[in-house]
């Protein structure tokens, strides 16, 4: 018996001969919080969005696939690489209902004419959920916000940069997913935001949670973080526990 | 009263001028009374009589039948369709958006006007053919807009944000992108199909071949008589081209607080 996973195995991305992904393995499991690290231009975001299947056409997916194995190591789904109505299927079944996804630009991912309080209400209505007022409420609760009526009724452009990637974390809750794909998301706040965001996470892990922390932030990966892939130049280069591959020369 | 105001007064106007024509049973036949030909205004014909003495009033109550609900119907066919070709385009781009720019450019290779011409001499000239040819004249506008639009949004990152977190492809397209994103500029694109219907049919119903025939009233028509026949009262000669006036110049006012509306919310 082993837990639910989210897998992503040889994954190859290019953009005309130029391969930007090249072999890229790794896997976490529910509770898990796997980070990816790596130089910019490494590969992260593009691995990320893969699994989500953003990254459709060019540059796109050659080979490879995203699989999510269920308790007894069944494939609940596999996203193949060919463009198709079998990877628009998988993809269906994969979004929102096991995987969500927290994307960079996090205010710029919310929808800019609703507010709050109905982005998060549609996004537990989309995944069949309560999305009464109080389900809404525990939703945004859930991602660190300790008044969560007073986000009801504000629109995107009134929130901070942490505020929103919070609301993006409720967003990606609601949902109900095992797993979660966090692209950059402390980036551009500082130390304590990052801080309190990252123990929000780790604590949503603890919970279960299977997260896929996409970070430049070596510090916060070796506090939080259980595993490590470190890439470059679109290969994975190391894999481990956080605390054994990310040392003190590291940092 | 702002100008606005006045603008959704008059198209509150020509609305209820329609409800009165199809309510009111005013009879076009039985308001013939050549014993009254050219009255000045009063309380038994307040913009006065035409020449065969009938109320002209009336009559241009009853000539918003020649067009507000065929100008209705040309709107329809701009958006429903301009839309939905470019929708289709915006939104996979590639081969299909090459394939109904096309297909939706079609309409296109001739200037509006003569299309709907040619139209009204193949077809028989009827309130639907014109009703079809002026939507279809939008048709290529409508959907290279539409098309350019959802191009430009569809990779945004809250469409992507919501596509992974599980929103259909219609309620996407649907509720953030067509309702978001090309609300005002397909009622943009439907007022000006109204305004180019009403002077197509105008036009058409002024040089008489192809348009409304007496004794059934339209603002051409009336247009045309008004300027040949001098025995008329001045109110009378003057209140339908008035009256022409003012509708399209609300309809074209209303397409440029929109227009203002839409570009401050793009930017």
């Amino acid at each position: 018996m082993t837990a639910t996973i989210l897998e992503v195995r040889k994954l190859v991305i290019s953009a005309g001969e130029a391969p930007l992904i090249d072999d890229v393995s790794f896997a976490v499991r529910r509770g898990e919080l796997l980070a990816v690290v790596g130089a910019s231009g490494a590969g992260k975001s593009l691995s990320g969005r893969a699994m989500v299947g953003l990254v459709p056409f060019l540059p796109g997916v050659v080979s490879g696939e995203v699989r999510v194995l269920g308790d007894d190591g069944t494939a609940l789904v596999t996203v193949p690489s060919e463009v198709g109505p079998a990877r628009e299927r998988a993809l269906k079944a994969l979004r929102g209902r096991l995987v969500g996804w927290i994307p960079q630009d996090a205010r710029a991912a919310l929808s800019p004419i609703d507010t709050v309080g109905r982005q998060v209400a549609d996004a537990l209505r989309h995944a069949g959920r309560p999305h009464d007022r109080d389900s809404m409420l525990e939703a945004l609760a859930q991602a660190g916000f300790p008044q969560p009526a007073v986000l009801v009724n504000c629109y995107p452009h009134t929130l901070s940069g942490g505020m929103a990637r919070r609301v993006q974390v409720a967003l990606g809750l609601s949902t109900g997913a095992p797993f979660l794909v966090a692209d950059e998301p402390t980036t551009g706040l500082d130390r304590p935001v990052q801080a309190r965001l990252v123990q929000t996470l780790r604590r949503l892990c603890d919970g279960g949670l299977g997260l896929v922390w996409i970070t430049h932030e070596l510090g916060l990966v070796r506090r939080f973080a259980d595993h490590v892939v470190v890439l470059e130049r679109g290969c994975v280069v190391r894999k481990g526990p956080a605390t054994e591959v990310i040392d003190e020369d590291s940092l | 009263m702002t100008v606005r105001a006045w603008a959704w007064l008059v198209v509150g106007a020509v609305v209820f001028a329609r409800l009165l024509s199809w309510l009111g049973g005013y009879d076009i036949v039985a308001d013939v009374d050549p014993s009254n030909s050219g009255a000045a205004p009063g309380t038994a014909a307040w913009l006065g009589t035409d020449a065969l003495g009938r109320d002209i009033a009336w009559r241009m109550v009853k000539a918003t039948d020649a067009f507000v609900v065929p100008s209705v119907g040309a709107a329809l066919v701009a958006v429903g369709l301009g839309g939905g070709l470019g929708t289709l385009g915006g939104w996979f781009g590639g081969t299909i958006e090459r394939a109904s720019g096309a297909v939706a450019g079609l309409p296109g290779a001739a200037p509006r006007f003569v299309m709907v011409l040619l139209l009204a001499t193949i077809f028989e000239p009827s309130s639907v053919v014109l009703a079809v040819g002026c939507g279809l004249a939008f048709v290529p506008q409508a959907a290279a807009e539409v098309a350019a639009r959802l191009g430009a949004m569809r990779r945004t990152a809250f469409v992507e944000a919501s596509l992974v977190h599980g929103v259909g492809v219609a309620r996407v397209l649907g509720g953030h992108l067509l309702w978001t994103g090309c609300r005002l500029l397909l009622l943009r694109l439907a007022l000006q199909s109204v305004a180019f219907y009403v002077v197509v049919e105008t036009t058409l119903s002024y040089l008489g071949a192809l348009g409304v025939q007496e004794p059934l009233p339209s603002f051409g028509n009336m247009v045309a008589r008004g300027l040949v026949d001098s025995r008329l009262h001045l109110v009378a000669r003057l209140a339908p081209p008035t009256a022409l006036w003012l509708l399209l110049s609300a309809l074209l006012h209303v397409d440029g607080v929109v227009a203002r509306r839409d570009s401050r919310r793009a930017t």
